[in-house]
Parts: structure tokens; C-alpha cells; sequence
């Protein structure tokens, strides 16, 4: 089996553990030790990622039901390392009954290759997405650097410190 | 469980997809991509387009004496080139 068809089963046992609420199943797809930069929480680093990444999970799964859409750019390997970056479409259903909610993703991870010769993620990074739109139409600077919940927090941080 | 494919993987099969030359495993995780990928479709579409006009022999109906003055015109410019 080659590398890139071991992370795309590693990357599908993913999407599989997200559908049908398995948390260990989707922990299992993580190394021990990893990054996460998901768009809109705090970073993570080391241990701890796991950990928050288990009980952030654990409240996800009580309160809603989830489908995942991966659609996979690109997967590069170099050894034991690999990258791979796409998209996560997320629709979260809540289980008391109330109306789904679907985020698309635009995402990039890294893998290691362990002991065991399984692949981990052990970064991830993500942000949303932007439709498609020609060249000409361009967002406006400051707005295509500085996103208006960035600015927020920067003016919020601004004035604290006034 | 349908494996995951990436869209590189996807442009790499496509002709061998729309030709029925590949497996019924690759043919699901292409099909699977293809759900949720416009981009794909996108390509998968115009492959297809291309496919079907190179092979209607109706939409190359050429003027009598293109081969001869096209053959020429490459020469010459092949010529120039050297």
C-alpha cells in the first residue's frame, strides 16, 4: 500500500469517526503530541491538544449530530512526513431539533509516520472559506489582510491597553 | 468505508474513468469526490466534452487542401525557428 492511499484511509477513517459521533475513533487519527490551530478557538500545542481536542469533541457530539464532506486537494510525502491540505465541509445538526448549520473549511495538516508504521496528524490548521470570485473583484485592503473579526480583537486589545 | 481520493489523484484517472478502464474500488472513490468537489466535476465535464467532440468526426469537417496548407505553414515556421 502506498503512502498516499495510507493517509487517504487514515483521512477516511476521519471523516467516518466525525459522521457517527466515534471519539475515540476520530482521537485514534491524531498523534499523541500535536498542533491544533483550528480557525476560532485558541491554539493548542503538545499534550494538551489531545486533551482539549477530546473535550471540544465530547460537547460537539452530545449537542449535535455531524456530517463531514472531505474533498482532499493534494497529498505530498517525504518519508515519514507528509502534508496534505482541501477542504472540510461541516454541516452540525442539533440534536434537540433546531436548524443545521454548514461551515466549509479550507484546511492543512501535517502527518508522521510512527513506530507502528501508522500515520498521525500532528498539525492541523484550518480557516473558512472564501467563494471563488475573478481577480478584478478583489477584496478591499485592509479587509483581504485583516479580517473584521481580527480587527475586532485588535481594536478590543487597542483600547484595553489605551 | 469509500477511501478518500485527492483531486490530483482524480485528474491522474479521469481519462481512464470516462474510457471504464479503471476498478470498481477507484470508480467509487472517484465518485464519492466527485460529490463533493465542483472543481472535479467541473473537469470531469469537460474532459467529457472534449472526448465527445474529437470523436464526432462531424465537428472537424475540414476544407479540402487544410492538411496540404497547414503541413506548409509548419514548415515554414519550423524552418524560421531553426
Amino acid at each position: 500500500m502506498s503512502p498516499v492511499y495510507e493517509i487517504n484511509v487514515a483521512k477516511s477513517k476521519f471523516r467516518d469517526a466525525y459522521n457517527e459521533g466515534d471519539l475515540d475513533g476520530l482521537l485514534a487519527v491524531f498523534a499523541d503530541e500535536c498542533t491544533d490551530m483550528s480557525a476560532g478557538a485558541p491554539s493548542f500545542f503538545g499534550a494538551d491538544s489531545k486533551s482539549v481536542l477530546r473535550s471540544r469533541m465530547t460537547r460537539l457530539f452530545e449537542e449535535f449530530s455531524a456530517t463531514l464532506i472531505v474533498t482532499v486537494i493534494a497529498i505530498r510525502v517525504f518519508a515519514n512526513t507528509a502534508f496534505d491540505y482541501g477542504w472540510h465541509s461541516l454541516t452540525l445538526t442539533p440534536r434537540d431539533g433546531g436548524k443545521p448549520i454548514t461551515t466549509r473549511q479550507r484546511y492543512f495538516e501535517t502527518w508522521q509516520r510512527n513506530s507502528k508504521e501508522e500515520w498521525k496528524i500532528d498539525f492541523y490548521i484550518d480557516n473558512v472559506d472564501v467563494a471563488p470570485m475573478m481577480p478584478g473583484a478583489d477584496l478591499p485592503i485592509p479587509l483581504a489582510f485583516c479580517p473584521p473579526d481580527t480587527q475586532t480583537q485588535r481594536d478590543q486589545k487597542l483600547a484595553r491597553a489605551m | 468505508m469509500v477511501v478518500e481520493i485527492s483531486c490530483e489523484e482524480v485528474w491522474r484517472e479521469i481519462s481512464k474513468y470516462l474510457d471504464g478502464e479503471i476498478s470498481d474500488e477507484m470508480r467509487a472513490r472517484m465518485e464519492e469526490h466527485f460529490k463533493g468537489c465542483k472543481h472535479c466535476t467541473a473537469v470531469l465535464d469537460g474532459t467529457r466534452n472534449v472526448v465527445q467532440l474529437v470523436g464526432d468526426a462531424r465537428a472537424f469537417e475540414l476544407p479540402a487542401g487544410f492538411s496540404n496548407r497547414l503541413y506548409l505553414k509548419l514548415n515554414r515556421r519550423l524552418g524560421k525557428d531553426r
